[in-house]
This record gives C-alpha cells, sequence and structure tokens, in this order.
C-alpha cells in the first residue's frame, strides 16, 4: 500500500514515513498541501494521511479540493483537532476516518488497511486466491495452509498482486505502489528478484508473467468451492 | 450579629426607652393636674364652709361650747340641693361613691384657736393660726396637705386638708391605665416590628439565596427582576459584585482558552513521542534504531521546551503587575541571554553582538533603556527574542543588539515576514509557516506578555525596506 502523508511538523512527519514504512508501506512525506497535491498526480496512492493544521491552504481545503475534483481515494485526517465539531465537519467533508493525535502508528496502519480493504470492495480481513492465504494485518502469508516467511518487500508485491488479482500490472505500475520517493531509486531488477523468491518460496506458479507486459497473479487452480475471494 | 437581628434589637430596646420617656412625662402632667385638681376642691371645701358658716344665723353658728361634729354626709342638712358640681365629698350620694372619708378632714377654730367645727372621722388638723394657703403636714406619720383659710374678719380659721397618699394613688391608676395596654401590645409591636425588619430586608435575603443558588460556571451578572428592582443601598453592591463577576469571567475565560490551546498543542508533540517510539520499537537494524533514538530525543527536548514556556505563560499571565520592581542593569541581563543562546549560535556559524549607547562630546553615555523592573523576567524577554533571532538568521551571518535610552533594537538577516504574519506573530502557538526550526509558537507570546508588564512595547519590523527583521523594543 503506498501512503501519502501531509504533516507540517518535521518530526512527526519523519516519524510516519519511517514508520509505515516499517509495517510494510511505501509511504511518502509532505509538508504542505500544494506538494502533496502535486505528488498525488504523480504517483498511484492508495491512502492519503492528512493533517489539518497545514501552512497556507489547511487540510479541510485540500479535502474539498480532492472531493470536488472527482478524487475517490480512502482519506484519513490525522489531527490535533479534537472536537467533535471539528470530527463531523472533517468526515463530511470527505474524510474516510478521522485520528486525532497522538495515535499508535501500528493503529494508524490498521486504519488504513481497513480504509485499503473498503477502497478496493473487500470486507473479509484475510485475502484468499486459490489455496493462497494473504492476512495484511498480521502480515503472514499461507500456502496450501502452511506459513511461509516472506520480507517486507516480497510481502507488499503479493499484497498489490491480490488486490487485483485478474489484472496484469505493468513493471512501472508495480513500482510505482512499491517504493515511495524516499530512498534511492530501485534497481532496475529488484522487481525480478523479488518475483523470483516469491516463486521459489511459494509456487512458481504464483505470478504468471505476461512477456512485454508484465505480471499477475497465478491461475486460480483450487477448486471453485474453496474459493473464497470477495 | 446579622443585620435583621441587630436592627430588631436596636428597635426593641429603643421603643421602650421612648415610651418610659414619654410615660415620665405624661406622670409629671398627670400629677400636676391631680395636684390642681384636688387644690382646687380643698380651697372650694374650704370656702364653702367658711360661706356656710358665715351665711347661718349667729345664733345656729357653732361655738366652743356647742362643737359641731360633722357627720357623713358633709352639710348633709342643707335643705336646698347644690345646683352647681360638687367635691366627692358633698355629692349626696347615700352610696358615697369611692370616696374615702377618712382621707379627707375639715376644721374651723375661732380666734382663740378653739375647736368650732371638727371632722369627726377625719384626722384632728392642727391648729396653727398664722396659716394661710397651703401647708403639707405630717398627721399620724402620713403627709398632709392642708389650706387654711383665714375669714376675713379675723373670726375663724378653716382649714380642709386631704392625705397625700390620695393623690399619688390617682397618678399611679393613670399611668397604670396607660401602661397595661402598653404592656398588653408589646409582644403585638415585637411580632410587627419582626415582620417589618424581615420584610424590609427581603431584597437581601432573595439576593443571598440567588447567589448562593448559583453554580460554579454561572457568571452571568446579577439583574433584578423588573417587578422587583433592588433597593438603592443594594445597587452599589450589585454593581461592585457584577463587575467582579465580569472580572473573574474573563479570567475564566482566558484561562479556559490558554489551557484548550495548551492541551491542543500539546498533542502534536506527544504523537511526535509515540511515533517515534513505534519507530524505535520496530527498528531493525542498528542505524535505524540510533536514527531514531536520535528523533525520540530531539521530541523529548521539544516537548519539555513547550511545558517550560507554558508554565512560564501561564504564570505571568496571573498577575498583572510585578511582584517588586528594581532599577535594571542590561549589562548583565545581556550577558546573561547571550550566554544562553551561545551553543545554538556557535552551531549555526552566527555572531552575536551588541551596541551600548555611545558617549557624548562631555564623554558620558547615556543609560541604555532605563526602567524599572523584573531582571529574571527581562532575561527570559531577551533570550527568547535572541533565539528567535539567531534560530531564523541565516547560517553565517551576525544577529546584533542595540541599546539607546529610549529603546532596545534586535536585528538579524532573515526573511522579513509579510504583514499578515507579522500580524499574527504574537498570536498564541503561531508559527509562521516553512519553517524547518522546530519552535513552540510561545515565545513571542511570552515576549509580549512580559514587555507589557514593564509598560513596553514590541515591534516587529524590517531591519531596512525589504531586508533583515528588526525587534523594537520602546516604552509605551
Amino acid at each position: 500500500m503506498r501512503v501519502l502523508i501531509v504533516e507540517d511538523d518535521p518530526l512527526l512527519g519523519e516519524a510516519l514515513a519511517t514508520g509505515l514504512r516499517q509495517r510494510g508501506h511505501a509511504a511518502d512525506w509532505f509538508t504542505d498541501g500544494t506538494q502533496a497535491d502535486g505528488a498525488l498526480a504523480g504517483a498511484p496512492f492508495d491512502a492519503v494521511v492528512l493533517d489539518l493544521g497545514l501552512p497556507g491552504d489547511d487540510g479541510m481545503h485540500w479535502l474539498a479540493r480532492w472531493r470536488a475534483r472527482g478524487l475517490t481515494l480512502p482519506v484519513l485526517i490525522l489531527t490535533a483537532r479534537d472536537g467533535v465539531e471539528q470530527r463531523i465537519a472533517g468526515l463530511d467533508a470527505g474524510a474516510d476516518d478521522y485520528l486525532v493525535k497522538p495515535v499508535a502508528l501500528d493503529e494508524l496502519a490498521a486504519r488504513l488497511r481497513a480504509m485499503g480493504r473498503r477502497a478496493t470492495g473487500r470486507a473479509q480481513p484475510v485475502w484468499r486466491h486459490g489455496a493462497l492465504e494473504l492476512d495484511p494485518a498480521a502480515r503472514s502469508v499461507r500456502w496450501r495452509g502452511k506459513p511461509v516467511v516472506l520480507t517486507a518487500r516480497e510481502l507488499a508485491l503479493l499484497e498489490v498482486l491480490m488486490q487485483q488479482p485478474q489484472r496484469v500490472l505493468s513493471k512501472a505500475a508495480l513500482q510505482e505502489k512499491l517504493y515511495d520517493w524516499s530512498g534511492s531509486e530501485p534497481e532496475s531488477n529488484a522487481l525480478e528478484v523479488h518475483v523470483y523468491h516469491l516463486r521459489r518460496k511459494i509456487d512458481p506458479a504464483v505470478v504468471r508473467t505476461v512477456r512485454g507486459v508484465g505480471y499477475a497473479l497465478g491461475v486460480d487452480d483450487s477448486p471453485p468451492a474453496a474459493e473464497a475471494r470477495g | 450579629m446579622s443585620l435583621q437581628r441587630r436592627l430588631l434589637l436596636y428597635l426593641l430596646v429603643c421603643a421602650p426607652l421612648v415610651w418610659a420617656v414619654a410615660a415620665g412625662v405624661s406622670v409629671n402632667r398627670a400629677r400636676h393636674q391631680v395636684n390642681e385638681l384636688f387644690d382646687t376642691e380643698l380651697i372650694r371645701l374650704a370656702r364653702q364652709t367658711q360661706v356656710t358658716l358665715w351665711a347661718s344665723p349667729p345664733d345656729l353658728r357653732p361655738t366652743p361650747d356647742a362643737l359641731v361634729q360633722l357627720q357623713p354626709p358633709l352639710l348633709q342638712p342643707q335643705p336646698q340641693p347644690q345646683p352647681q358640681p360638687k367635691s366627692a365629698v358633698g355629692t349626696g350620694n347615700p352610696a358615697w361613691g369611692e370616696a374615702d372619708v377618712s382621707d379627707l378632714a375639715i376644721a374651723v377654730w375661732d380666734a382663740r384657736g378653739r375647736v368650732l367645727v371638727a371632722d369627726r372621722e377625719g384626722a384632728a388638723l392642727p391648729y396653727l393660726p398664722q396659716a394661710a394657703g397651703f401647708v403639707d403636714q405630717r398627721l399620724d406619720t402620713k403627709p398632709w396637705r392642708i389650706y387654711y383659710l383665714q375669714s376675713s374678719h379675723g373670726g375663724w380659721l378653716v382649714a380642709a386638708g386631704q392625705m397625700a397618699d390620695e393623690r399619688e394613688e390617682l397618678v399611679r391608676e393613670i399611668i397604670a391605665s396607660q401602661a397595661l395596654p402598653w404592656l398588653l401590645v408589646l409582644p403585638m409591636l415585637g411580632v410587627a416590628m419582626t415582620w417589618a425588619v424581615r420584610q424590609a430586608l427581603s431584597p437581601l435575603h432573595q439576593l443571598s439565596a440567588e447567589i448562593g443558588a448559583r453554580r460554579a460556571e454561572d457568571l452571568r451578572p446579577i439583574k433584578a427582576r423588573p417587578d422587583a428592582p433592588a433597593p438603592a443601598e443594594l445597587q452599589p453592591l450589585l454593581a461592585a459584585m457584577n463587575g467582579l463577576f465580569a472580572r473573574i469571567d474573563d479570567m475564566v475565560a482566558r484561562e479556559r482558552r490558554f489551557t484548550a490551546d495548551a492541551a491542543h498543542e500539546l498533542r502534536t508533540p506527544l504523537a511526535v513521542l509515540r511515533a517515534q517510539f513505534d519507530v524505535l520499537s520496530a527498528a531493525s537494524s542498528a542505524d535505524e534504531r540510533q536514527r531514531a533514538e536520535q528523533r525520540l530525543g530531539a521530541g523529548m527536548a521539544r516537548l519539555e521546551r513547550l511545558v517550560t514556556q507554558l508554565l512560564m505563560l501561564s504564570r505571568l499571565e496571573a498577575g498583572d503587575s510585578l511582584p517588586h520592581p528594581q532599577a535594571v542593569d542590561w549589562t548583565h541581563i545581556v550577558e546573561q541571554a547571550m550566554s544562553e543562546v551561545l551553543p545554538l549560535a556557535a552551531r549555526r556559524h552566527i555572531e552575536l553582538a551588541c551596541d551600548w549607547p555611545e558617549a557624548d562630546r562631555s564623554g558620558v553615555a547615556a543609560a541604555p533603556l532605563p526602567l524599572q523592573g523584573d531582571a529574571h523576567l527581562l532575561g527570559v524577554l531577551l533570550r527568547n527574542l535572541l533565539d528567535n533571532a539567531v534560530r531564523y538568521a541565516p547560517e553565517g551571518s551576525t544577529v546584533t543588539l542595540g541599546f539607546s535610552a529610549e529603546r532596545m533594537t534586535l536585528d538579524n538577516d532573515g526573511e522579513p515576514l509579510s504583514a499578515a504574519e507579522r500580524a499574527r506573530l504574537g498570536e498564541r502557538f503561531y508559527r509562521a509557516p516553512g519553517q524547518a526550526e522546530v519552535g513552540s509558537g510561545l515565545g513571542i507570546s511570552i515576549v509580549r506578555r512580559i514587555a507589557q508588564l514593564h509598560g513596553l512595547r514590541v515591534e516587529f519590523g524590517d531591519r531596512s525596506a525589504g531586508h533583515g527583521m528588526r525587534v523594537v523594543l520602546t516604552r509605551i
């Protein structure tokens, strides 16, 4: 999951970004709405963590503007404004969730996952695709009932693929989902390495290569009765 | 003692006192009237006796040999009824009314002192040949008042006497007849006065009931109801109390706003600590851990600074004046404040300087901004200003403090603030946008408050047109 963080406090913004990355998400952090607005156009974010007290136009202003533009991605407001009226105003302006500072990073991550589930139309906390099970909250994967140990990046890659099981995703699209702009550019073959590891650890057929286009989740080879994907 | 009780006490003590004075006056009047009445009766009795004796034929006149023993009723043998009103002694009423004949006496002597007429029942009146008019005398140890009437030809001496007690008794009766109803009315008077006092004090009771029933947060002014306006005596008290309420309300509102602001502002530093702690807990490499620890430390330092400043501001807001103003020694304060910002200045490679007032031709330098104040607070003020100036000055520049007799200036090469930003600069927790440095947004509030306590004004402006920042501290 790639998260856009808009937070003007340098210490907090940095901590949020680092913490979300530790929890397997790609996170980009900006200190004002204008930069964040530009970033939204430049990358396929899955969710926004928005502070309200921003320099220049405040968070409510940007939220209203994004919603007016037809932007549907989930937005979580994270702010020090704890009044009931403010919560109501925030949710009514189009926020999907409203958290008051301070917040535990695990809670923030859980809420982002919940928002992601709703956005992709999934209600179940555990995602299934044939014999493959992924629990984003526990960050665990099972293949034919047995646990598989994956690195954070491998898990993130599998998560992206499982979000849209029918789609073929280009390498560029996958990279944008997996990598934020914080670190150095991923090496060109990094994605291939992760795919290789997934096939080795789970099953060679778990990821299909569509030559010239990209990757897709392997064919669901389990009996139809076992399919529980929502 | 309650007002009501005091009023009642005064009234209940004063009323009998006033009555006693009135009673004294009326006793005096009554005694006078009674004396007059009885004396007149005695004179009339004596004269009548004399006239009767004179008018009777000489052969019927009493002689010492034929002593007339008067028997009740006195002068009864007179054939014609007397047309004029008579004294109690001679009413002709066989029942004698309430008269006590033994209190009355009459006697007639001839020129030689022989008794011609004597009152058989009355006391024996003494023969005083030279007496004329009233004589007070004791007879049988009782005081008598006797009227002696000498006949014009010197033939007889008539004396009519009455026991003085009779008069006193009458006076006492008059007084008693007045006092009795009064004593009976006294409890009613007490009840009436209690009611009246209570009634008169009822606005006071209403007021205290209203205030007593108020909740602590209800600081609305006390308004008299239109049907029962507060009495004139209570108006100043009400006005004073309403004034106090308004001031308390103002103070509470200020405190509340401050607390709300503070709670709000504490959320972000707390969120930093929480997030950095979570990052630290989840850190997988030593490098990551060290970095997170560093950030956590910075977050804690910031929270500490914020709390310190909050406490400082809250203390400053509490008082309205300086407790012990003293002549201010700026050199010492500047040394202290500069020492404290020196580490920050060193880190940012900023030079600190101070210009003192220059000596004039006679070689005497003006005192720098002479002031009565609190050296500690002025130190806080200066440190906050210096800290800001150093924090927001470009690296490698100079921050200069300047003193003259009228003002203090502080210059740096920082970006000048826009007019809108400058206007918001004293607002609590306001931080100019786009600042990399972490501040609480309270420093300027503290500076302004300390300046206000010292009768100083703080102004923020450009050092020169569009370049550099200048803070000016002048007397209001």
